[in-house]
């Protein structure tokens, strides 16, 4: 076994990131770089700024200052500045994002396998069986029963649409998924059946991950390394486990001792 | 019927009593010369990308929205003294919106007329284009509802033209594919997008799946107008224009178990009549410009004998003639 | 010998800003050097700061001030202040180790959970699996709980289960912390054993063992730490043998 990793390039680096909504900030100076295979956690509370930095990192929404370089299949390119065509050709098939409200990722009125089906085909994939059967094997990684596969999200649970939302994102092998609270909203069974999903599927593809969430256990057993935000700033950073066990900022001292235990 | 009295114009048919003819108090051809010139640069622009729906400022015509209006105003745009119009809905010359909006033209433009498909230098037609193959200088002008193919699958308008722009056109196949999940094959039978000289994404307007081959690469040029939705798109002459398709679903066109029961045409868009309440029912040309002729040539259908079953012919597509 | 770990003048206070700025300090020029092959026993009582040195050492908790250098793949780290992309190369290669607590995701089958430091070195579902299995077989986890959640284990199969998480792949350096507390007599042994054959194959290990016994049949230089008192001066490391 070889000690030294293959990648040594961060995927995607963040510099200065800062977002105003007029005079209010959104987010400020953010700063980090991630790896291939690793997963970030973004954590603070409502109102921090999390899904406004994860949109302005992900392409969705342009800063008003500093750069991301994503080093993508096609060379390095800055996320911020880069043309449109070359931005979302590598957003439609280097990356994905899982959106807190499945109506958000879901076209919800297409068949599952529709919905699975539409990144392939929008790489230029013309052929229905392939397609099919794509679907079905992505159904089964994220277990759902393939019999659904001609019936539309709005008839599925909470968790089989965020499922099915996994699926849909992750058909083309990204390297790199955002995710905006993949777990709120699920009751605590099912999250840990989608936590155990995604940590599989970060395994298995080598994917690298950046998720906001508000909640610290998930962030524990997904996340390498933890960005607390408050106030549109990062207050602190580090390793998961460092940060959560031995938390420096005040902030993130009362964060983490405001946890409940079961 | 007689060859020469096709061609009609009103009170006369000397060229040199046209403009006389023309209704007094109105601009040739109703819109103002103002209108035409914009209409024109936007059709030139629509001819420049072909498929690419170009915005224009659409007027109030004399009839409502829906009957016409779009491919009105082209025609109007278009039309000089020496042309001569057919125009057509439904494959049909005498349905009411093509007798009024022919006689809206020779009235206010003074043109000539003709429901020959061959002898017309501007053909308007609501969805159907004619089986005589169209030549080099004629112009055929669709009259559209929904220019926007995408629409019924993204409703935002900026993010329709973002995937024009950008050939993001994934979710159409998504369209596709959930008909073959559903039907077990492409239902889609009338306005079937296609794919213009390999870049815009076209809606062919509501014509049947089956005229989609006329457009691949046809000498005549063809506009297409939405006065409501105020888009004017074209693809120019000998343009390839391919129907999206899967490789194991590739494209096909209706077919009909029997022959036209007037001309016994075995290639054309045939409608289905019902006779009575027993289910009897006949075939006939949609294209009634086509069946006459054929008729005038001695062709025949097998008129006396209306089919009740012909399911098995559907499946196997085979064809029985008188 | 190859010095493995060196820790040099370590420093760590934990400050509690939401308990009236209290001030905890732990560690004041703490001192240790650990090389390939040896074994260090940390004794002192409870909420001395043993557990809190292993955890350091890991990477866990952030030094206040001195080094920490780890001898990686060759390379000399100063696992202080290191970004924590190195830390978790450092994790992955170099330094093991055994916590009291079993954190893992739940419905995760046992065999997996212990599969996972093969798998993330990029080792085959197959090898893995092999290897896990013969280490919970030698652990005494019945084969029947293999493919069930430790989350609902007693206390003695999840801390096996950790045990076998952490010895299933080889680290130059292992941190024990009370790896045969809730074991009985019969699974303490074969735990002995498995540390014993990491030492002879060369791995340097720092642990805490309350049972002297356990203790001196590793084989272990014990190092006390003191009390943490306010002097400045105080010289933390007195080796006992």
């Amino acid at each position: 076994m070889c000690m030294k990793d293959s990648n040594h390039i961060p995927l995607l680096k963040v510099k200065s990131i800062s977002k105003y909504y007029g005079r209010r900030i959104g987010c400020r100076k953010i700063d980090f770089e991630l790896w291939p295979g690793e997963v970030l956690g973004i954590v603070g509370e409502s109102g921090s700024g999390k899904t406004t930095l994860l949109n302005c990192i992900s392409g969705q929404m342009e800063p008003s200052e500093g750069a991301v370089w994503y080093a993508g299949n096609g060379g390095v390119i800055d996320m911020c500045a880069a043309p449109e065509p070359q931005r979302r050709l590598a957003m439609r098939t280097e990356m994905g994002t899982v959106y807190q409200n499945p109506r958000d990722g879901l076209r919800m009125h297409i068949s599952a396998g529709g919905n699975i089906g539409e990144r392939l085909m929008a790489n230029g994939l013309r052929h229905y069986g392939k397609v099919r059967r794509k679907a079905l094997n992505w159904l089964e990684k994220v277990e759902i029963d393939s019999e659904r596969i001609d019936d539309i999200p709005v008839t599925f649970s909470g968790g089989m649409q965020q499922r099915l939302q996994i699926a849909r994102n992750l058909v083309t092998n990204p390297r790199l998924v955002f995710m905006d609270e993949p777990t709120s909203g699920l009751d605590v069974s099912v999250q840990a059946r989608l936590l155990d999903l995604l940590k599989g599927l970060v395994t298995e593809l080598d994917l690298s991950m950046v998720m906001v969430t508000h909640d610290l256990a998930v962030t524990r057993l997904l996340a390498h390394r933890l960005i607390v935000m408050k106030d549109g700033e990062a207050v602190e950073s580090g390793l998961t486990d460092q940060v959560l066990d031995d938390p420096q900022h005040p902030y993130t001292q009362l964060l983490v001792s405001s946890i409940l235990h079961p | 019927m007689n060859r020469q009295s096709n061609i009609q114009s009103k009170a006369g048919t000397k060229n040199s009593c046209i403009d006389s003819c023309i209704m007094e108090g109105y601009n040739y051809a109703y819109l103002d010369e103002q209108t035409k010139r914009m209409i024109r640069r936007t059709i030139l622009k629509a001819v420049a990308i072909p498929g690419h729906q170009v915005p224009f400022g659409s007027r109030e015509m004399p009839l409502p929205y829906g009957w016409g209006t779009g491919g009105m105003q082209i025609t109007a745009s278009l039309i000089g003294s020496k042309d001569i119009l057919k125009v057509i809905d439904q494959g049909a010359d005498d349905t009411t919106n093509a007798v009024s909006i022919r006689r809206f033209f020779s009235r206010t433009a003074g043109v000539l007329t003709t429901t020959r498909t061959q002898e017309a230098t501007l053909i308007q037609t609501r969805h159907r284009i004619p089986e005589t193959h169209l030549i080099k200088d004629q112009i055929i002008i669709y009259q559209v509802p929904i220019p926007e193919p995408l629409r019924f699958i993204e409703p935002r308008d900026k993010e329709v033209r973002r995937m024009h722009a950008l050939k993001e056109y994934g979710i159409m196949y998504v369209k596709l594919y959930e008909d073959i999940a559903r039907h077990g094959r492409i239902a889609k039978a009338f306005d079937y997008p296609v794919l213009v000289n390999g870049r815009y994404i076209m809606s062919p307007s509501p014509i049947p799946k089956f005229d989609n081959p006329k457009m691949n690469r046809m000498p005549a040029l063809q506009l297409f107008g939405a006065g409501r939705e105020k888009r004017i798109y074209a693809v120019p002459p000998y343009t390839e224009v391919k129907s999206l398709d899967f490789d194991d679903y590739p494209f096909e066109v209706e077919r009909w178990p029997l022959c036209c029961a007037l001309c016994g045409s075995d290639s054309s868009y045939l409608d289905e009549i019902i006779l009575d309440d027993k289910g009897s029912k006949l075939f006939v040309c949609s294209d009634t410009d086509h069946c006459n002729k054929r008729v005038d040539k001695g062709y025949r259908g097998n008129q006396e004998k209306p089919v009740q079953e012909a399911k098995t012919c559907i499946r196997t597509g085979e064809r029985k003639c008188a | 010998m190859k010095c493995m770990v060196d820790v040099d003048k370590l420093n760590k206070d934990f400050f509690l800003h939401t308990q009236g700025e209290a001030k905890i300090p732990v560690f004041k020029d703490f001192c240790l050097k650990l090389e390939q092959g040896e074994s260090v026993a940390l004794v002192g009582p409870s909420g001395v700061g043993k557990s809190t040195l292993l955890r350091l050492l890991y990477g866990n908790y952030k030094t206040g001030s001195g080094k920490i250098m780890v001898n990686h793949d060759g390379d000399a780290v100063n696992l202080a202040g290191a970004d924590p992309h190195t830390v978790l190369h450092i994790r992955k290669w170099t330094i093991g180790y055994v916590s009291q607590f079993l954190r893992v995701i739940p419905r995760v089958p046992a065999i997996q959970v212990v599969m996972e430091p093969m798998r993330v070195r990029g080792a085959s579902e197959k090898v893995s699996r092999v290897l896990a299995g013969e280490l919970l077989t030698r652990l005494r986890i019945p084969k029947r709980l293999w493919s069930l959640s430790p989350t609902t284990f007693s206390g003695g199969e999840q801390q096996r289960i950790n045990i076998a998480r952490g010895f299933i792949s080889t680290y130059p350096v292992m941190l024990l912390d009370e790896p045969t507390a809730s074991l009985d007599s019969d699974n303490t042994e074969s735990v002995i054993e498995i540390i014993k054959e990491a030492i002879s194959m060369g791995t340097a290990i720092i642990g805490i063992f309350h049972d002297e016994d356990i203790r001196n049949r590793i084989g272990s230089r014990s190092v006390k730490i003191q009390p943490f008192n306010n002097h400045a001066c105080s010289k933390q490391l007195i080796p006992i043998d």
